[in-house]
């Protein structure tokens, strides 16, 4: 299930700052025990990759990212575009039968729950700091680290790519709202 | 600003939490078995602490997870957060 109306239809940008929203994209909740041996062993053989434990960490592969959203909670992100005629993404049926139904855990797609938001500009934490409580000078805020709080009074979900570059995960309803509030806070005067 | 310690995500600003009472009240066995005044008295009552008290977070803006903590209400100096489930060590 993918929806293809995206809430934003531009591309913004200001001096060296710019933002566009990333055309949909599949995204997977995951949640279980990580106690639970034979839960991490599916996962793991299913993903082919192992689940990050510690806070705000994340594993990428080719085709998939995971972020770390709580001690038994995982956001799987596809890095593939899916065909816009099929729309569909088998590794969720995979996930739902191996996971889902044997009771291990729960998979919940959450694909058209939250939309991306792409923010580039060497001032992008700077921008993010006018709005949000998280101190992104932090030691523990490193490259491809991941962190949930909130941003002008909603909550997202920020992925740090590099020191220039992020991805913003914002619930749908709320990305008009936010674009709005990123564009005029991007004038940082 | 205020600062809390998450137990799984570390150090965040309290505007990322919510607070959830006194902790460690335990739910009648029989609820059906009580008066009105021992049922009141469990769900409305609470100690009203100046000093150390034990009381629930949620980090409702961040993982989302319940965690308990020892406060100071006088002065809200945190002396320690532990896990829902845990009792207090000290």
């Amino acid at each position: 299930m993918l929806d293809f109306i995206t809430p934003i239809s531009e591309v913004y940008s200001f001096n060296n700052f710019s933002m566009e929203e990333k055309t949909p994209i599949a995204k997977i909740n995951l949640r279980g025990n990580l106690k639970n041996k034979e839960f991490t062993i599916n996962v793991e053989k299913i993903l082919g990759m192992s689940l990050p434990k510690e806070a705000g960490n994340t594993s990428v592969k080719e085709k998939i990212t995971l972020l770390w959203l709580g001690p038994n909670e995982w956001l799987l992100v596809s890095n593939v575009e899916i065909a816009k005629e099929t729309n569909i993404y088998e590794l969720e049926q995979v996930l739902f039968d191996e996971i889902s139904k044997t009771n291990l855990g729960a998979v919940t797609n959450v694909t058209d729950h939250f939309t991306i938001f792409s923010l580039t500009g060497s001032n992008v934490f700077e921008v993010l700091s006018k709005g949000c409580p998280y101190d992104f000078d932090s030691e523990d805020f490193l490259d491809n680290k991941v962190v949930q709080t909130i941003l002008s009074n909603i909550d997202v979900t920020i992925h740090r790519k590099n020191k220039n570059e992020i991805d913003l995960y914002v619930r749908r309803s709320f990305a008009d709202y936010l674009w709005n509030w990123l564009k005029d806070s991007s004038d940082l005067k | 600003m205020f600062i809390i310690k998450c137990p799984y995500c570390g150090e965040r600003d309290h505007s990322e939490f919510s607070y959830g009472g006194e902790a460690h009240i335990v739910r009648p066995k029989q609820p059906s078995e009580l008066s009105d005044g021992q049922w009141a008295e469990y769900l409305f009552t609470r100690k009203n602490i100046k000093g150390l008290q034990y009381e629930r977070w949620n980090h409702a803006h961040g993982c989302r997870r319940w965690f308990n903590m020892a406060r100071d209400t006088s002065n809200d100096k945190i002396h320690f957060v532990y896990q829902m489930g845990e009792k207090p060590t000290k």
